[in-house]
């Protein structure tokens, strides 16, 4: 009986093999459309940096048990829910990461914008690969998360619910090593990227990344509005207040510029413009980037010590909205910058 | 009194004697604080190393001299602060500074509108004097005029034109006016006249918008004021020149491009100008010049 389980199991992972592989040879057949979406340092950047904020979130062990659990291992209940969280977590990391990345990418293309009109409309074309990356990532990491839902969803309300309910008997661990070692991996990736891609720089010494990618403007406004917003909201070392208030900063200071863009389309120059649109793209990207180096990291390691399940919803909102709206205003600014549109009187 | 009562009596007297509660009352006190530490460390191992955590960042900001920090992380100091931070940001952006990727975008997007406006113009004057062979130079006179009519003119330095060239979408004409010999060819790559070369860059705004979005390579921007004039330094890798356009900045429109050779230790031209293009955009053009004639000797209006 148990060999005929034992067949049935290897002829289920050879057939996800064999679908793999289908999928990978259909891509390398198709030709150029696909080769043309392959960006090898994006998609390095997006996964590395992936890996280093769930080292920033989450211990050694949470990470072995998540892998272990979404590859069918038997677990607890409890390591069960962490398990799902953490491929949850995952998935919303690489979704944020691509955004981030897209943001690094499209700053790159106009900063060093010493190239021909043609060649810089396709870098910052191209910039838009990153985020398409973390979403693919984000759907492949999402499938854990449906399996081991389904997997808690079997086991009685009452049990589910104490699971939930249970009171913040563990308490909230301080830095661990591997932790640090996150923190680390994703300010290496992240600099590097930023420091590397505008060395690249046509003539001329290279750039300065603080010059190009810190507008003093938008990181005062976010910084202090997160400031404000923390204080009122409280529990900061739960990292909570951190993710919604940067992200709520972020999506009023952009949501201001995005006004003050269309204003200065009826009213002034090209240089209001300009003025407006880099404080859209700074908001988002400070924003972003404090949501990933502070809020979320805290938050994440908030909820897998027990704490703050129940209080997931708003954050929720702010993991998934503010980035995709942080990449709608970047494609608002794309069309800005490459349509020829001066005064609308 | 029972028999099991008087036995339990009889080994608790045995126990009193054996074992003496006799220790000194210091020794005591002490046993007993020990056993209460270790009972707390046992109930409570995780609160008491964050505790302890808590002690030792505590000594660290308050025994160090860190104790601005602890200082400005007060809510009568963080509150007013972040407020602070929170309008300078607002004043700095109406305030407009400058800004690298301000600067990128700006740049960007006034080409881009230059572009748009040269390649939807309705007619292009503009007078060329080339740096040629044995430092003589050469003039020419080019009008252009919607949808496709080019009319090249070289000029001799007394003001008399030797060649003038006709391009329409069916053929191109040139008339050399000393011989008064009419010729004529299918495609711009079939001129073998040398002294059209130089202006087969900007036979139409076309020719000009393609140069701008596909060779040149955006170097440098200056502007003077919102609505006068905006100056693209430009290089041209495979001619190894710098190119500086000055742009109108109400109409978006070029007023006028100097060539020099590229310098590398200067940012900027300023050396040998070797082509100076002076434009006027949508002015009218009668179409009868457009038409190919000859006449000897003609002089330049």
């Amino acid at each position: 009986m148990s060999s005929i389980i034992d067949l049935k199991r290897i002829w289920k992972v050879l057939s996800r093999i064999l679908i793999v592989i289908f999928f990978v040879t259909g891509v390398i057949l198709s030709g150029s459309f696909f080769t043309d979406l392959m960006k090898g340092p994006s998609l390095v950047f997006v996964l590395l940096g992936g890996v280093g904020m769930a080292l920033m979130g989450f211990s050694a062990r949470e990470i072995g048990a998540a892998f272990k659990n979404a590859a069918g291992g038997p677990d607890g209940k409890e390591n069960l829910q962490n398990s799902a969280y953490f491929w949850e977590a995952a998935a919303r990391n690489f979704l944020m990461l691509g955004v981030l990345g897209a943001f690094i990418s499209f700053v790159t293309a106009l900063g060093r914008s010493r190239g021909g009109i043609a060649n810089i409309a396709l870098q910052m074309s191209e910039s838009f690969l990153p985020a398409v990356y973390g979403m693919i990532l984000g759907v492949i990491c999402f499938v854990p998360v449906l399996k081991l839902t389904g997997e808690l969803s079997k086991h009685p309300l009452q049990e589910s619910r104490e699971l939930l309910e249970k009171p913040g008997e563990k308490a909230v661990k301080i830095l661990r090593f591997e932790n640090i070692i996150g923190y680390a991996l994703f300010i290496a990736v992240v600099g590097w990227t930023i420091i590397s891609s505008l060395s690249l720089y046509e003539s001329g010494s290279p750039l300065n990344p603080l010059e190009v990618f810190i507008y003093w403007p938008s990181l005062l406004v976010v910084l202090g509005g997160t400031i404000v917003l923390v204080m009122f909201i409280g529990d900061a070392a739960a990292g909570r207040s951190f993710t919604l208030s940067f992200a709520l900063t972020g999506l009023i200071g952009s949501l201001m510029a995005f006004v003050q863009t269309l204003i200065s389309f009826s009213s002034r120059g090209v240089r209001d413009v300009a003025s407006a649109m880099t404080f859209i793209i700074s908001s988002c990207f400070i924003a972003l980037l404090g949501m990933m180096l502070v809020g979320i990291p805290l938050e994440d390691r908030t909820i897998t010590a027990g704490k703050n399940k129940k209080q997931l919803t708003l954050s929720r909102i702010a993991w998934y909205v503010f980035p995709v709206a942080a990449l709608i205003l970047l494609l608002f600014a794309f069309v800005t910058v490459l349509i020829p549109v001066k005064k609308v009187v | 009194m029972k028999k099991e009562d008087s036995d339990k009596f009889e080994i608790d007297d045995l126990l009193k004697q054996t074992l003496k509660d006799d220790l000194p009352p210091e020794l005591e006190s002490r046993m007993k604080k020990q056993l209460i530490l270790f009972r707390k460390k046992m109930d409570q191992p995780e609160q008491q190393r964050r505790e302890e955590t808590n002690g030792a960042l505590r000594r660290f900001f308050y025994g160090g001299g860190l104790k601005w920090m602890q200082w400005m992380l007060k809510k009568q100091v963080l509150a007013p602060a972040s407020i602070i931070m929170v309008v300078l940001g607002a004043v700095l952006q109406i305030t407009g500074p400058s800004s690298v990727l301000a600067e990128s975008i700006s740049i960007l997007k006034t080409s881009v509108i230059v572009s748009d406006r040269v390649s939807h113009a309705e007619s292009m004057e503009c007078s060329i004097q080339v740096l040629a062979e044995n430092e003589q130079h050469l003039k020419y006179f080019i009008q252009w005029l919607s949808p496709n009519l080019t009319r090249v003119q070289l000029i001799k330095q007394n003001q008399d034109i030797i060649k003038t060239m006709w391009i329409s979408e069916e053929e191109i004409t040139i008339a050399d006016h000393a011989t008064n010999i009419l010729r004529k060819v299918e495609k711009v790559e079939q001129i073998d006249d040398q002294e059209f070369q130089h202006a087969l860059d900007l036979l139409s705004p076309l020719d000009l918008v393609e140069q701008m979005e596909g060779k040149w390579r955006l170097k440098q921007y200056s502007q003077q004021g919102d609505c006068e004039s905006g100056t693209f330094t430009v290089a041209i890798p495979e001619e190894k020149t710098l190119l500086e356009l000055t742009v109108d900045l109400c109409t978006f429109l070029p007023t006028n491009f100097k060539k020099f050779l590229e310098d590398p230790k200067k940012e900027s031209g300023e050396g040998k100008i070797l082509m100076d293009v002076n434009f006027k955009w949508n002015t009218s053009i009668p179409t009868q010049l457009m038409l190919p004639k000859i006449t000897k000797g003609s002089s330049c209006a």
